[in-house]
């Protein structure tokens, strides 16, 4: 235990890991301020695009009204009550997204999407709106209203479950990883570079116990940040927000169009991100044991991070490789069925990796 | 001269620098035949479509061949009429596919161009709206600058034979541009058919060039070689301070620390630029410099004021400029970035002792500083995306402001390298302190 604090004083000494977790508070208070301070812009969102369809629906019924003054023309006229239905429809979405009545607004985006859809099959004419688009943004907007729940814009929320989510994907990620990596590595290769560690390697400390040692300690820190991120992420918005109705039930959409709640997307996202912050941490000491170098340490954590994601993204986003957990949006939504079995997968490499560390540190000189 | 030489010699000595930059030299090299797989079985699966297509035509026109025989029969001249159509278009198909498939198995592009252009002057003429052409992903429109320009590509690289980049569509091989607004289901749809593969060395660099490969790598070579006044002036090693009870200069020092970092990250530069040519000589070859690249030109400025300079896709025009041309200002461009961005990390270095910490501080200043800093002409960082310089994206976004050009990109860099090693020296000068 005291080498673990003695290694602790270390990384507190060297005053870039206390930066560095400062910076990433102050870098999620700088997202939760913008997020609130554009709430205007949601609402602007919203209306702009319903707008532009509403718009491109009256010049098009516009036209007919035209031709039909001309000449009575019946089925012409059954096509234009479906364009009016729609025009009128959007116009009253539009006035209760700029009234802020969520309820109705859902409700009215559903029946403008019935109409939208009746649309497309009459007039064979296209308004920059998707069938199985439409199909699914209603299915989540009866949800919505099931649940009692406002529909979140996901870049803006300021909703505790949506912006812990939003916060998570932008910093849990190969490259916030990478980061951390960075700064909390330096105390290995340090020693190996400036030969503190001939000195370390002098005390009756086994080396398997010293590799066992800076690991925990990474671990600890590594898993405050990672502590530190979901709290506050999550206290924000609840002091500062006003959101409504049992806000960890949001419904979200997995890749085969069910839902899971809020509450299950953060369990599986605890699971997966404290347990790739251990994985990262046991990379990190397999590189800096073994390559005993910042710069070469470095290199190889960036190059076996970026290989992981490319090929993550390229056809690799399967169960026994970790990387796939290192970014929660595809792992939790594109394969829910991985957990909890994701993290069973990460422990036996973390397992592998200090192991391996362990021995190949075993027997090695350090070279003076 | 002696100390920039001994210096040189101290870099190459460090046996750690010459293993990492080989380490990203295997790194670049699988990535090309990770790339090049990538585009083969893409180049197999438009090659299996052709061949399908051979397999069931026969069929169907069997099939048509027996109704044919039928409405003989009963003088049914109303399905007679549509069986003829019908047959005459599976028999045209027929053909093309045999050509095309034979174009596609021995990479013959000429006998497939003409078929491609064909298809899409045919969605041309058939496009009847001012507004949109008839074609779409999902259920939302394209739009015509897309096609047009897609177009205009297709029968430049006819008249200029050419070899395409591979492309997972065999009809239409869309040019991506910054007018194609598609949203969910279709976005991803339309990322999947216009992503492009590029494996001739040209292609290649093409194709990796807005992912802002070069800046990466010039920061990588600093993180590599440019740490060669941080790594003296720490606790144990203070080669710093060896220099200062020795009869040289710290203005001659500075110089051949500066210069000595430069001439190695210079080259590995150059390398990380050459690797992919080298391998594509061992696939497909490097490729045809008159490969036409896009440049976006906007439109006249609106009377109305700035702001109403948007993009139209209707009203908007395009050119294009050769691959040559292309990576000619690319290299240029790239020259002055590189002043720029080696001095700023060797600046960086001087306050900062860790290269892993200096490499993050300087990424955050590029980058960030490119993603937050308003577009402006005489805003170097504005010019760290260099292929979106080029064809002119970021311009054309920022309200057709074409000050934003090349010119002013190799002005605004080499001022800003200039200002940063102007800095560096004073720094240098005052006295870097050991930590």
């Amino acid at each position: 235990m005291k080498l673990i604090l003695f290694e602790w004083k270390k990384l507190l000494r060297t005053k870039l890991f206390p930066i560095f977790y400062i910076l990433t508070i102050v870098f999620i208070a700088f997202l939760f301020s913008r997020n609130y301070l554009q709430q205007d812009l949601v609402k602007a969102k919203k209306i702009d695009y319903f707008s532009n369809i509403a718009s491109e629906v009256y010049w098009i019924n516009w036209a007919d009204r035209e031709i039909l003054k001309q000449n009575d023309d019946p089925e012409l006229k059954e096509k234009l009550e479906v364009g009016e239905r729609l025009r009128e429809q959007l116009r009253e979405l539009i006035g209760h997204i700029d009234n802020n009545q969520w309820r109705e607004e859902l409700q009215k985006e559903n029946e403008a999407y019935v109409s939208a859809e009746e649309y497309i099959v009459v007039y064979k004419e296209m308004i920059g709106l998707n069938l199985s688009d439409m199909e699914l943004i209603k299915k989540l907007n009866n949800e919505l209203l099931k649940r009692g729940l406002p529909k979140e814009d996901f870049d803006l929320s300021i909703q505790p479950s949506i912006f812990m989510k939003q916060v998570i994907n932008l910093i849990l990620n190969p490259f916030g990883y990478v980061i951390l990596l960075f700064v909390l590595g330096t105390i290995i290769t340090r020693e190996f570079e400036e030969k503190n560690i001939k000195m370390v390697y002098a005390l009756p400390i086994p080396r398997a116990k010293y590799v066992a040692i800076k690991f925990f300690t990474f671990l600890s820190a590594a898993f405050l940040w990672v502590a530190t991120i979901f709290i506050v992420s999550y206290a924000l918005p609840t002091i500062f927000g006003n959101a409504e109705g049992d806000v960890f039930n949001y419904p979200l959409y997995t890749e085969n169009e069910t839902f899971i709640s809020t509450s299950e997307y953060l369990q599986q996202a605890l699971l997966y991100s404290f347990s790739f912050t251990a994985f990262a941490v046991s990379v990190l000491v397999v590189f800096g044991f073994v390559l005993r170098n910042t710069i070469l340490t470095f290199l190889c954590v960036l190059l076996v991070f970026s290989a992981g994601w490319f090929f993550t993204n390229n056809g690799l986003h399967v169960f026994a490789n970790p990387f796939t957990y290192q970014m929660m949006d595809p792992a939790i939504l594109k394969t829910p069925s991985y957990y909890p079995g994701g993290g069973i997968v990460l422990v036996i490499s973390i397992t592998i990796l200090i192991f391996l560390t362990m021995v190949l540190n075993r027997k090695r000189g350090i070279r003076s | 001269m002696k100390l920039f030489i001994f210096e040189l010699k101290k870099l190459v000595k460090r046996k750690t620098n010459i293993v990492a930059a080989g380490i990203l030299m295997v790194a670049l090299i699988t990535l090309y035949f990770f790339n090049y797989t990538l585009a083969m079985s893409i180049h197999q699966k438009n090659m299996k479509k052709f061949e399908t297509n051979l397999e069931e035509i026969p069929m169907l026109l069997e099939q048509l061949k027996a109704e044919k025989i039928i409405a003989e029969e009963k003088e049914d001249r109303e399905a007679l009429y549509r069986i003829e159509v019908g047959l005459e278009w599976y028999e045209n198909e027929l053909v093309e596919s045999e050509a095309q498939l034979e174009g596609y198995k021995n990479e013959n592009w000429e006998i497939v161009y003409p078929y491609q252009i064909e298809d899409y002057e045919r969605l041309f003429i058939n496009s009847l709206n001012p507004d949109r052409p008839d074609y779409f992903m999902e259920e939302q429109w394209g739009n015509w600058f897309t096609l047009k320009a897609s177009l205009a590509e297709r029968k430049l690289m006819l008249e200029r034979k050419v070899e395409p980049f591979y492309q997972d569509e065999i009809m239409w091989p869309w040019l991506a541009t910054i007018y194609d607004n598609f949203t969910g289901k279709a976005k991803q749809l339309w990322q999947e058919k216009s992503t492009r593969y590029g494996v001739h060395g040209y292609y290649f660099l093409y194709q990796l060039l807005p992912f802002l490969f070069i800046p990466i790598v010039m920061l990588l070579g600093c993180f590599i070689f440019a740490n060669n006044v941080s790594l003296e002036s720490g606790k144990k090693h203070r080669g710093m301070d060896f220099y200062k009870v020795l009869p040289i200069s710290r203005k001659k020092l500075f110089f051949a620390k500066y210069f000595s970092s430069m001439v190695y990250c210079f080259l590995f530069t150059v390398l990380m630029l050459i690797i992919p040519l080298i391998c594509s000589v061992f696939t497909k070859g490097l490729g045809n410099l008159k490969y036409p690249v896009l440049v976006y030109d906007g439109s006249p400025p609106s009377s109305m004021g700035k702001k109403y300079n948007v993009i139209d896709s209707v009203r908007d025009s395009f050119h294009f400029i050769d691959l040559g041309e292309y990576l000619g200002k690319t290299i240029l461009l790239a020259f002055m970035l590189f002043i720029f961005l080696h001095s700023l990390y060797f600046l960086v270095s001087l306050f900062v002792k860790n290269p892993s910490i200096n490499l993050v501080i300087t990424s955050f200043l590029v980058f960030g500083g490119m993603m937050l800093l308003p577009k402006a002409a005489y805003n170097p960082l504005t010019y760290i995306d260099i292929h979106r310089t080029i064809n002119q994206e970021i311009a054309t976004l920022s309200f057709f402001n074409y000050s934003i050009n090349f010119q002013n990109g190799l002005l605004s860099l080499f001022a800003a390298g200039v200002v940063t090693f102007i800095l560096g020296y004073i720094k240098f000068n005052k006295g870097v302190k050991s930590s």
